[in-house]
């Protein structure tokens, strides 16, 4: 078998002229593409490939630390003991060395400070701005409950 | 971008609030599980009584409060205050007063106080009374005792 080159060895001259004019014509090389498209294309490619600039990252960065700070502090307070936010409720709660609730003044607080309270507000006595316990800016019933009610807490301890 | 969700993520899992507790039954299901109510009386003898306080706090046993009701005069006919914790507790503050006229005399069931007891055990109690007073808010004397009801 005669090789691939000898095959077609001389076949322009085996061609007519118009059919090889034709051909060449068919298969002539494509334009060349400008060098101003070249650089354009490669400039978007390399734009699309180009790994993130170090001012991307730090545009990112200020509010990813800002959201992670804030996220810290919330749970660094939300994991505090409770015990801890007591002393100002505690020092709230006390006028001249008396919870607020002691209403009688006897250094102690039980049901018998409800009453008082409940029997001034019955018998419309001058009311007392302090017995305001509740801060509703009211003395009332409420206020009764708040104090019946600081008298039976449990946390109280052992009587 | 993604380093930091993934930092974001670690902190709110590591730092955030705890879920808050599932609260788990503590009842040994072979445990045998009653009802119980434990009525609670103040004599005051000759004084009207116009307030009282008292604690009853479970010293053997299993025990469960599970609810109050109030005593048998019309002074003290609603539950007393007591602290909304001391449900499903084994101790209990009760406080109340009537600012009326209409006030019990002698002995009288102040309060009822329903318990679930768990398991074999007997349950025991120690009940203290804090104060009792009469209608001018000064203290008397008097006696608290309690008397176990029907088991259930």
């Amino acid at each position: 078998m005669a090789n691939f080159e000898e095959q077609f060895e001389d076949l322009e001259n085996r061609l007519s002229d118009g059919f090889a004019t034709g051909l060449k014509k068919a298969i002539k090389q494509p334009k060349p593409v400008s060098p101003a498209a070249d650089e354009f294309i490669i400039g978007l490619a390399q734009k699309k490939l180009r790994r993130p600039s170090r001012f991307r990252i730090i545009r990112w960065a200020v509010p990813a630390a800002s959201a992670a700070a804030a996220i810290l502090l919330v749970a660094i307070l939300n994991n505090q003991p409770k015990q801890a936010l007591q002393p100002a409720l505690v020092k709230e709660t006390r006028v001249a060395g008396f919870a607020r609730e002691d209403i009688d003044r006897n250094g102690q607080v039980n049901i018998l400070d409800a009453m008082k309270l409940a029997k001034g507000l019955k018998q419309e006595q001058k009311i007392n701005k302090e017995w305001d316990i509740n801060n509703d800016g009211q003395v009332d019933g409420k206020d009764v409950d708040v104090v019946a009610y600081s008298a039976v807490r449990l946390d109280k301890g052992v009587m | 971008m993604k380093p930091f969700l993934t930092l974001i993520t670690m902190f709110a899992m590591f730092f955030g609030p705890a879920p808050a507790e599932v609260p788990q039954a503590d009842v040994n299901l072979e445990e045998s599980v009653r009802f119980m109510p434990l009525d609670v009386f103040i004599d005051s003898s000759s004084n009207e009584l116009a307030a009282y306080q008292f604690e009853l706090k479970t010293v053997a046993g299993k025990v469960k409060i599970v609810g109050v009701e109030g005593g048998d005069s019309d002074a003290f006919k609603e539950p007393g205050y007591y602290d909304p914790a001391a449900l499903a507790n084994d101790r209990i503050i009760i406080g109340a007063f009537n600012t009326g006229d209409d006030l019990p005399l002698g002995k009288t069931r102040v309060a009822r106080i329903h318990l679930q007891v768990i398991g074999e055990t007997e349950p025991a109690f120690e009940i203290s009374l804090a104060v009792a007073a009469d209608k001018n808010e000064n203290q008397i004397k008097a006696e608290i005792s309690f008397v176990k009801g029907e088991q259930k």
